[in-house]
């Protein structure tokens, strides 16, 4: 290889880096819609500690009047906007001992909105953010602020006689419950102890969800 | 003749490579900081502050669009709106109003309403709706949509399809409702295209979800409090 030949493709080499280093500056200065990932806490292993966190027994209310302490305590940002990037549903239903338990209407929802929130009692789970992001199940517990862990909901704490089992569209999940992501028209089952008549795997999510 | 026999030497550029790698090594360097420098400032934060946006009104649509205020005044507020948002219904009802008296009443300032309708099929149902209220009554159409943000409930939850948004534009004084069903019926892919592209639009500035706003060259996420809407304003009179 001649010196000039060495010289092109040192320079030819150098020039890929230089422009691949310039492409992830740009691209971190200057986060687009599509790749516009948030800083939000990562799921906590362990919610106690969190303020007003409930650890009592059903029914629960939407716990709006700590809400904002919570959302500070996960990084969760207060939105004066329904975001529109990113834009999903799953549905919620919660089960102790056969019994359907109530998802309340408004969980997230004190004069701001957290990016994921209720807007009824359908269990229905609204995700809308103006950032991509990966919410999880255990960010929604904290949100609502009721004790939700591998083994425990509200004052609900798994036993051998008693299991907490999770179920995500009518299949038993044997992972971290804390940590599963909320994704499109997931339908989750939450079950305490004795099993409901049936487990929900679908929901008819309205027009546009 | 001889010398033409003789075929011409192959002329070396292998010296002019390294110039050259360095040329266009320049010029990508410098397309990728001018590019970064034009986009700096320009995403929105999470509706928590008035961002120093890189953004023109003067390139916002506006021809054709429903607008309350003096066509020529010297502000416009671009707003981008879902019916079924929350916080657009907040804007609407309490921020807007001040608004309206101290800028729109007065002659400086002119609101667009631009479609943004993402969060259910109620949202687009009344987007098009209010198409065909304002291309048949123009003069009712700010009465027609205050109406249906009071109405606004929770998503689903009885008021935003078609049966209820007609009764209550027949509540609406001025209003032919019938006409306005008619004119829905026979614009509907009209319409919806005319949404759609507004949403994009806004999308393309930067508007990340409802409500957004664009005014002078600044881009406000979210229906933050008067006072951030009232410095934007005023910075442009």
């Amino acid at each position: 290889m001649s010196r000039n030949e060495k010289l092109f493709w040192g320079t030819f080499t150098a020039l890929i880096v230089v422009g691949f280093v310039a492409a992830v500056v740009y691209r971190v200065k200057n986060p687009t819609v599509s790749s516009n990932i948030s800083t939000i806490g990562a799921t906590l292993a362990d919610p106690a500690g969190l303020p007003g966190l409930l650890t009592s027994n059903a029914p629960w209310t939407s716990n709006s009047e700590t809400i904002s302490e919570r959302m500070d305590a996960i990084s969760m940002p207060k939105l004066s906007m329904e975001g529109a990037v990113m834009h999903i549903h799953q549905q919620l239903n919660i089960f102790v001992d056969g019994a359907n338990v109530p998802v309340p209407a408004n969980i997230g929802i004190a004069g701001f909105f957290s990016p994921v929130h209720t807007h009824d009692t359908t269990g229905v789970v609204h995700v809308e953010a103006p950032f991509v992001a990966k919410f999880t199940l255990g960010h929604f517990f904290d949100i609502w602020g009721v004790r939700f862990t591998q083994d425990c909901i509200g004052s609900y704490c798994a036993s051998e006689s008693k299991p907490l089992r999770l179920y995500i569209n009518g299949t038993l999940f044997s992972g971290d419950y804390r940590t599963v992501e909320l994704k499109a028209h997931d339908v989750y089952a939450l079950v305490y102890g004795t099993l409901p008549q049936s487990i929900p795997s679908t929901f008819a999510f309205p027009a546009g969800y | 003749m001889p010398e033409n026999n003789v075929p011409a030497p192959a002329r070396d550029y292998s010296n002019l490579y390294t110039p050259m790698a360095i040329v266009l090594a320049g010029v990508v360097i410098g397309a990728f900081v001018m590019v970064g420098l034009s986009k700096m400032g320009a995403t929105a934060g999470a509706g928590g502050g008035v961002p120093t946006a890189k953004v023109d009104i003067a390139d916002v649509k506006v021809d054709g669009i429903p607008f309350i205020g003096n066509a020529d005044a010297p502000v416009t507020l671009a707003y981008w709106s879902d019916y079924q948002c929350p916080f657009c219904q907040q804007y609407e009802l309490d921020t807007m109003m001040d608004l309206k008296t101290a800028y729109v009443d007065t002659g400086k300032m002119k609101i667009v309403f631009k479609d943004y309708a993402f969060l259910s099929e109620d949202s687009t149902t009344a987007a098009v709706w209010g198409r065909a209220v304002w291309d048949l009554f123009p003069a009712q159409y700010f009465a027609w949509r205050v109406a249906m943000y009071e109405a606004q409930d929770e998503e689903h939850g009885g008021f935003g399809n078609e049966p209820t948004i007609l009764a209550l534009t027949k509540s609406v004084a001025g209003i032919n409702a019938s006409a306005v069903q008619a004119r829905v019926a026979s614009n509907m892919e009209q319409y919806l295209a005319l949404i759609d592209a507004d949403r994009q639009e806004g999308t393309s500035f930067g508007v990340q979800g409802t409500p957004g706003f664009i005014t002078g060259k600044i881009l406000i996420p979210g229906s933050l409090p008067l006072a951030e809407f009232k410095a934007a304003i005023d910075s442009q009179l």
